[in-house]
């Protein structure tokens, strides 16, 4: 997937709560997740699925956060 | 980055035949002359039908699109129309064909079911499925966003809404800022984490109730998230339900404005035919009290001789009448004085009566006698039919001055009538006149019942917004009491399928939390730069040194800020298109979507001065910008001279005929 450029400021801002706030999410998680919703605006079914799965995907994977 | 590099037209509007226009692939300016009536809106209309599909007339959206076909092409046997654009999108090169086309086997069109439309989108030499071509045109150029695109003054002006609050209009504006400022991505992301978000909940609240020590609390836990659920499901149905309503608002102000004059010609019409009715039926009445008054009418004209003849009976039953009252007297006294002779008594002081005083008492009584001899037969009978005669008269005579009095009043106040029912008349013909004229066949009921519907649809709003308030507040409890439930089972439960449940959902709830938090900081941030890079397109298009700058409000309105501080209130037509320009271009600068700025004869009521600073600021604004105008709109040389190097094309649309324009 490419970063489209002009989504820079908005990839910025989550970034910048993540890395502050939330260290413990890892930066690509959140930044597939803002990708799905911005190619999807017109397709609000598929941008809720793609989301999901890829939430899935990663909990599945690492079990979520650290106890 | 959207950019045009190319447009092609066939028998579009005037523009008959095939015609291009190279946009070139160069950032910079385009100006097209072309005066009224040679198709500059045509133009921007052809970008709108080229990318949506739509064409917009002045009164809406055109519905039967083969009138947009070229007159000359149409009785040459050519029906329908094509537009072909040609640009690039973020490194993709695209070239999207839309045609409006007979049938097969049609050669000559009795209707709109007589055409087909066709779209095609290659996307760097491949055609594109269906599905990938809406997807990407969506993607690409998004039509609720197309009013920061393609614009004209017309549409300058309604920024000036969103200097309101609840306004449709300003609502529906402030809904495009955002989308094309992506706010969007990060609100649909909050909604749809959380939707995930409520999944892990369920794991865990199903691994509490597993858990011998928390079976209850998992429980309890269940039913809050249910709860909760249901809550925000009616949350979401009243929020859909006041979207519905909003956008049904908006379409009735669009139609009452369209039918404004119309519904005041319908309202004053009724009004004045409820007159001429009110008038008539009191003219009416009029008319029948003075053919009541006029039927005794007759009795005014004898009034002088009855009066006369009433003068001579009274004098003679006056005559009589004392005549029978001497009498009366008479009898009374002789009767007196006979009782003294018989008793040789005064009846009144009771002395004796002598023997002279008796004699003198007799000669009386002859003399009384003799002289109040009272009323004859036939004088008693002239007295008695005086008398019927006198009551005869006085009832002829009764009321007779006040009906003349009366009738005077009432023909006075007939002739008014009159008058108001004969202007009535006349004003209800020009009002039909005019509703027959410009009515356009409308059906008057459903002219009159938009506004009627209108204020029905905004208590609806009034009412699902304070429901939806109330959803929230029951909702932010039961989230408490959910909050305070999951504190203690996460104290409590100590199995291995809660903990990993817990560990799923807390890494749900901090990309929850970041999008969520991600979203108001954005929004913050958007509205200072927004505000930040207006005000510095406001200070150079103004040039006015008492204004520094611009104040964003909630709904992205911006307000003029005097150098003393103060705000600066009911700022002019030319002043709002100067302000809407640089929220354009601010928006322009600050949105993930960016493309070109295409604007029809923005200039209004702008004096030279600011249609320079305009000129001069274009490049800025963006990327790639199309300036149509009218020759004389703004001189050529100031153009030239304020755009420099900038000025990439300039066309000229030159009338071959009235009903076909070459671009030259």
């Amino acid at each position: 997937m490419t970063t489209r450029q002009s989504l820079n400021e908005l990839l910025a801002v989550l970034e910048e709560i993540r890395s502050n706030d939330y260290p413990d999410v890892p930066k690509e998680l959140i930044e597939k997740i803002a990708m799905s919703q911005y190619d999807n605006q017109d397709a609000r079914n598929k941008a809720r699925s793609e989301t999901m799965s890829i939430l899935a995907d990663y909990v599945n994977r690492t079990g979520g956060l650290e106890a | 980055m959207l950019h045009f590099d190319k447009m092609t037209l066939r028998d579009f509007g005037p523009y008959k035949g095939e015609q291009t226009i190279d946009f070139s692939d160069r950032s910079g300016v385009s100006i097209i002359w072309g005066n009224n009536g040679r198709g500059k809106t045509t133009l921007l209309n052809a970008l709108r039908y080229g990318l949506f599909g739509v064409i917009q007339r002045r009164n809406g959206i055109l519905k039967n699109l083969s009138e947009m076909g070229n007159k000359e092409a149409v009785q040459e046997g050519r029906y329908g129309f094509t537009v072909i654009l040609d640009m690039t999108n973020d490194g993709d090169t695209y070239k999207l064909t839309r045609q409006l086309k007979l049938r097969p086997g049609i050669v000559k069109p009795s209707g709109e079911e007589d055409y087909e439309k066709v779209l095609f989108l290659e996307r760097d030499g491949s055609i594109l499925s269906p599905e990938d071509r809406n997807h990407e045109l969506n993607v690409i150029m998004p039509e609720q966003v197309a009013r920061f695109f393609l614009f004209d003054a017309e549409l300058l002006q309604e920024y000036e809404e969103l200097l309101e609050t609840n306004t449709s209009d300003g609502e529906q504006i402030k809904n495009s800022i955002e989308k094309i400022l992506g706010v969007p991505v990060l609100q649909n992301g909050v909604v749809d984490v959380e939707d995930c978000l409520s999944n892990y909940e369920k794991q865990k609240s199903r691994a509490a109730r597993a858990d011998d020590k928390t079976v209850q609390l998992g429980q309890e836990m269940e039913n809050l998230t249910a709860n909760i659920e249901e809550h925000q499901n009616i949350i979401k149905e009243k929020q859909a339900e006041l979207s519905d309503l909003i956008r049904k608002k908006s379409v009735l102000e669009g139609r009452m404005a369209d039918t404004d004059k119309l519904r005041n010609w319908i309202v004053q019409r009724n009004e004045a035919q409820k007159s001429q009715e009110k008038h008539e039926d009191e003219l009416e009445t009029v008319q029948s009290k003075i053919r009541d008054l006029m039927k005794n009418a007759w009795r005014g004209m004898l009034l002088t001789t009855v009066r006369d003849l009433r003068e001579k009976i009274e004098a003679e039953e006056y005559a009589l009448d004392a005549k029978k009252q001497k009498r009366t007297v008479a009898d009374r006294f002789i009767m007196e004085m006979k009782k003294a002779i018989s008793e040789r008594t005064c009846p009144i002081c009771g002395q004796e009566v002598s023997g002279d005083i008796v004699e003198h008492l007799r000669a009386k009584i002859n003399e009384s006698t003799n002289e109040y001899v009272g009323l004859s037969e036939e004088e008693r009978q002239r007295l008695y039919d005086l008398q019927n005669q006198m009551l005869a008269i006085r009832q002829l005579s009764a009321d007779v001055s006040d009906v003349r009095q009366g009738v005077a009043h009432l023909e006075n106040r007939r002739d008014e009538l009159q008058i108001a029912i004969s202007e009535c008349r006349q004003q209800i013909e020009e009002l039909h006149d005019n509703i027959k004229r410009y009515g356009e066949d409308a059906e008057e009921a459903d002219v009159l019942s938009i506004s009627r519907e209108h204020s029905d649809v905004e208590q609806t709003i009034r009412d699902v917004r304070r429901g939806i308030e109330d959803e929230n507040k029951k909702l932010t409890e039961l989230k408490m009491n959910k909050e305070r439930v999951a504190a203690t089972i996460d104290k409590m439960a100590g199995g291995t399928d809660y903990r990993l449940a817990s560990r799923k959902y807390e890494l749900c709830e901090h990309v929850f939390r970041i999008f969520e938090k991600s979203k108001t900081r954005y929004r913050e941030r958007l509205k200072e730069n927004v505000e930040k890079d207006a005000t510095a397109l406001f200070v150079q298009l103004t040039g006015d040194k008492d204004y520094i700058g611009l104040k964003i409000n909630d709904n992205y309105g911006l307000e003029i800020i005097h150098k003393s501080g103060r705000t600066v209130p009911s700022r002019s037509s030319g002043y709002e298109h100067i302000v809407a320009l640089s929220l354009i271009g601010a928006l322009h600068k600050n949105a993930p979507l960016r493309g070109p700025i295409i604007m029809d004869s923005p200039f209004g009521r702008l004096d030279p001065t600011h249609k320079a600073n305009i000129v001069r600021t274009l490049p800025g604004m963006a990327e790639q910008s199309m300036l149509l105008a009218y020759i004389g709109e703004i001189d050529e040389q100031v153009a030239r001279f304020e755009l420099g190097s900038h000025l990439i094309h300039e066309y000229k649309l030159e009338r071959v005929s009235s009903m076909h324009t070459e671009i030259v």
